[in-house]
């Protein structure tokens, strides 16, 4: 058997972001902030969620979590909350690309 | 506030107002060794004995005429950062031995404090011998100048990477020579206990001539392996070479055998293959090593000659097999660490490494992720010599910072430096399977962040094409991607994947078991492993993992008690109803988490672990009885507060939780010689049947049993009144000098023998002879307080004292004494 050879790839070019709607599974909650119309929705359907967002200790993980994975820190988001957020989430536009 | 910006820790304003360099507090046990001998060739002269050291700050400390005959001396590797605090005298609450409540790490470094210090050393070269000198440190905590007779030699900012100097340049002429390292562990710089100075290991390096191989220089490689026969490849770096040199190479089994030779003309890279015929591999099982000697060598005159230990091992992963090693699929069984030692701190001592290492291994762990640092050479070591598979992780975060101070700070200047010295210096340890350049990444998504993985997954893969690149992924991983044919991966051109992990070989996954099956069903290209995992899901998280090959195994949070990210373990007991447990604060210390507690005994999860495993078929435990009106809350990272004992302070009658973990498909459990109860475990049972004992004083037995076989016998008793303190060595090598550890229980039993579960004695212990009291305490993770005065309560039933060989061999003789108990005392010898 060989060893595995991990060659390093030629040169850097970004992904390209294939189009997704918004969601508050989908997307991280920095995402979501950073669209007034999305996070009008998070904040009606969750208003916990505002006051996660400003708390020291997880404001260094806006980027990395969404909504869905804050709930493991606080009160669990339930399905029919979220798939409605999510209807009224998937009527807004994304940027459709990496942030 | 200090000339720095950073507030300073009490002890160094005492030491700044007075404008003296004097020790802050006597050191429990000064040390007594000096290094005297002139230093003359040699690679790898060790460099720890006899330095000084001022904690705190002042001038001229660099200087080689200073007077430091006043500084406390000491032998390293040694941590500040444990040391007793000067007690705050308006405030007698605030400050408990090394843990100050006004912290600025607070909870993240278990309210332990760092500052600034100083450290120098003397010594004598051999004139007229050296071509170079260069000085090695294995790491400094952290941000740390360095000084050779005054004259200012470099800085090194990160506190976990290795790091050497050419002293040559400044040597002093009649060979009396000076070296002064200072050390600033500021601010909030961390999320764990880090530990502060010189914690490692140094060594001197002196070379006959400026030829030289280059320290990380050695690149050895199994290329292939076919009927038994290992090809290997071996590269070896020069600097400074003058024509006429010859590289040669001896490659040796671990009995000492010669199994190749060669020698070839030097060159700035010289590049050998060899055969091995019927190789020993390396693997978790048998953890063969062989050592490759390489020597420059001007006609038969040796210049430099390092050692090389390495094994012979081919890892692979697919998602059709998993993880194989030599072709044999094999799963990560493993856990996240932190690098302190508990009661003895960050000092890296070989023993501590060691030990930490087989108290893993001894509980069915093959794997480890040190967290989230470079560890030790000497736990590396380890590793490769006791078969622990390592994740070797470089960086707990990028550009954007996780704490104030942190490495954000250095991050932009400094990760090219780091990450080729990580892979250089440590690419040789046969345990190391995978490179991690991150974990938990803030920022990873931003476009900046994409970039940056790509570059530091291809900068690992330049320096070392053999090992898959990894990070730690937790919560959302960012959108769907396509990566085109330059950017991409070998073979992962044109597929999708999520842009925190299009650039990874295999990928690590923190607390997502819930998606596992989701993402392998959208992303079936992956392998990937659970980089991090609660405790309490371990037996959900195996099953999926044994009959899943692209999940190739779980590291759980974590294998073992840490100082830092205090109380983010554990339960507690609060009013029924309470929605949630709070934050700890202080006095927590230790982080409580692990299966094995800060001194090395087993946990209740530990024990489940065990059945889990295969280490053991059957344990026991018990709840703790919850106080009237409360109900147990456990923590994220947390477990139930479960003992194997049969010893509650309760009325008789009262109902007992009881736990039996087993691998049987029966359990029957016997109180008092009646049996009570018989249960069938099932699957859906996960190797756990609950149970409800009405509590009676005597003996419960648990007998666990397989197709009618009986597989396993467990008894737990009630205990008698403590008696005594039972003093106890953990087997030890016995070596002398200042490296050597040996670790001592102290117990409180009862007059059979058996240990108190809830003895909370206070303990004094004393050491006489050739060694000396290095620290003394528990695993409460609550208990603040000194490690070094010789004084600890015990925390169910047990404390520990480390015991540092001195620089003789002799008897040591310690004894233990509690008030109204029988007093205890062991002897042994080192050297």
């Amino acid at each position: 058997m060989e060893t595995p050879i991990y060659p390093p790839a030629a040169a850097y070019e970004a992904p390209v972001v294939r189009p997704y709607v918004l969601s508050a599974d989908g997307c991280s909650v920095a995402e979501l902030m950073a669209n007034p119309a999305a996070w009008a929705v998070m904040l009606k359907y969750m208003p916990s969620i505002g006051f996660i967002t400003q708390i020291p200790e997880t404001k260094k993980l806006l980027d990395n979590m969404t909504v869905v994975d804050f709930a493991v820190f606080g009160p669990p988001v339930d399905p029919k909350t979220l798939a409605t957020i999510n209807a009224e989430l998937a009527q807004i536009p994304s940027t459709g690309a990496a942030r | 506030m200090s000339k720095t910006g950073f507030p300073l820790d009490r002890r160094e304003l005492l030491i700044s107002a007075v404008g003296v360099a004097a020790t802050a507090l006597p050191a429990a046990a000064p040390a007594k060794s000096r290094s005297t001998k002139a230093i003359s060739l040699g690679r790898n002269q060790a460099f720890n004995l006899g330095w000084r050291f001022h904690r705190g700050i002042g001038d001229g400390f660099d200087a080689a005429a200073l007077d430091d005959s006043g500084w406390r001396t000491l032998d390293l590797p040694h941590d500040w950062s444990i040391e007793d605090l000067q007690p705050d005298a308006g405030d007698p609450a605030r400050i408990r031995g090394p843990f100050d409540q006004k912290s600025a790490g607070r909870t993240d470094t278990g309210f332990t404090i760092g500052g600034e210090g100083w450290y120098r050393k003397r010594f004598q070269l051999e004139k007229s011998k050296a071509g170079r000198v260069e000085i090695h440190f294995e790491g400094v905590y952290m941000d740390s100048d360095v000084w050779i007779n005054g004259h200012k030699i470099g800085n090194h900012r990160n506190g976990y990477t290795p790091f050497a100097y050419d002293l040559t340049p400044f040597l002093a002429a009649d060979g009396n020579n000076l070296i002064a390292v200072h050390a600033r562990n500021l601010g909030h710089n961390a999320r764990w206990y880090a530990g502060s100075g010189i914690y490692r290991n140094v060594w001197l390096d002196v070379t006959a001539e400026p030829a030289r191989l280059d320290r990380w220089g050695v690149q050895i490689v199994t290329r292939r392996l076919v009927d038994g026969i290992a090809s290997i490849e071996i590269e070896s770096a020069v600097h400074d070479l003058p024509p006429g040199l010859t590289l040669h190479t001896r490659v040796r089994d671990a009995a000492g055998r010669t199994m190749w030779e060669g020698s070839a003309p030097a060159t700035a890279l010289v590049r050998q293959t060899l055969s091995i015929a019927a190789a020993r591999l390396w693997s978790p099982d048998q953890p063969n090593l062989y050592t490759a000697t390489t020597q420059l060598r001007r006609g038969s005159r040796t210049l430099d000659t390092m050692d090389t230990p390495f094994g012979v091992r081919v890892i692979a992963f697919d998602t059709a097999t998993g993880m194989t090693v030599n072709g044999v699929p094999t799963k990560l069984r493993g856990g996240c660490i932190h690098h302190d030692h508990g009661i003895i701190g960050s000092a890296a001592f070989d023993d501590a490494e060691q030990r930490k290492v087989s108290l893993l291994k001894a509980r069915g762990y093959n794997a480890v992720r040190p967290s989230h640092i470079p560890f030790s050479p000497a736990f590396l070591r380890a590793c490769d010599v006791q078969g622990v598979m390592v994740i070797c992780e470089a960086f707990d975060l990028w550009r954007e910072p996780k704490t104030p101070d942190d490495f954000s700070t250095f991050f932009e200047r400094d990760w090219k430096k780091d990450l080729d010295t990580i892979v250089r210096s440590m690419r040789n340890h046969a345990s190391i399977v995978m490179w991690s350049i991150g974990n938990e990444i803030p920022g990873r998504d931003k476009p900046a962040g994409i970039e940056l993985q790509w570059q530091l997954a291809n900068a690992v893969h330049r320096l070392d094409p053999t090992r898959a690149v990894t990070a730690a992924i937790h919560g959302f991983a960012g959108h769907v991607a396509t990566t085109s044919e330059k950017a991409s991966r070998a073979g992962a051109a044109g597929t999708t994947d999520r842009t925190s992990t299009a650039f990874l070989d295999v990928i690590g996954y923190n607390y997502k078991l819930a998606d596992y099956e989701a993402d392998h069903a959208r992303f079936p290209q992956r392998v990937f492993y659970g980089s991090e995992s609660f405790p309490k899901e371990m037996f959900a998280i195996w099953e999926k993992t044994e009959k899943s090959p692209w999940l190739i195994g779980d590291f759980v949070w974590t294998a073992m008690d840490y100082l830092g990210e205090a109380g983010i373990g554990g339960s507690e007991f609060l009013p029924a109803g309470t929605p949630r447990i709070p934050p700890s604060c202080w006095p927590w210390i230790n982080a409580y988490c692990g299966d094995i507690d800060l001194i090395g005994n087993q946990k209740a999860a530990s024990f489940a672990r065990d059945v889990l495993w295969g280490v053991s078929a059957l344990e026991v435990a018990v709840q703790r009885p919850a106080p009237e009106g409360t109900e147990e809350l456990l923590r994220f990272w947390g477990w139930s507060d479960e003992l194997p004992s049969w010893t509650w302070p309760v009325e008789p009658g009262r109902p007992l939780a009881v736990r039996a973990y087993s691998a049987g498909d029966k359990i029957a459990l016997e109180l008092n010689g009646r049996q009570i109860a018989v249960r069938a475990l099932t699957p859906s049972d996960h190797k756990l049947a609950d149970f409800t004992v009405p509590y009676a004083p005597g003996a419960l037995v648990a007998i666990a049993y397989r197709d009618g076989v009986e597989i396993g016998r467990r008894r737990l008793e009630t205990i008698g009144a403590p008696a005594a303190v039972r003093l106890r060595t953990e087997r030890s090598d016995r070596s002398a000098g200042r490296q050597a550890l040996t670790y001592v229980s102290a117990e409180v039993v009862d007059a059979q023998g058996r240990i108190i579960p809830e003895g909370d004695h206070e303990i004094a212990v004393s050491v006489q002879g050739a060694g000396e009291l290095l620290a003394f305490g528990s695993a409460n993770p609550m208990a603040v307080g000194s490690y070094r005065s010789g004084k600890a309560k015990a925390w169910r039933g047990r404390a520990l004292a480390v015991i540092r060989g001195s620089d003789h061999a002799g008897k040591v003789i310690v004894t233990a004494h509690a008030e109204g108990l029988k007093d205890s005392m062991v002897s042994f010898r080192l050297g």
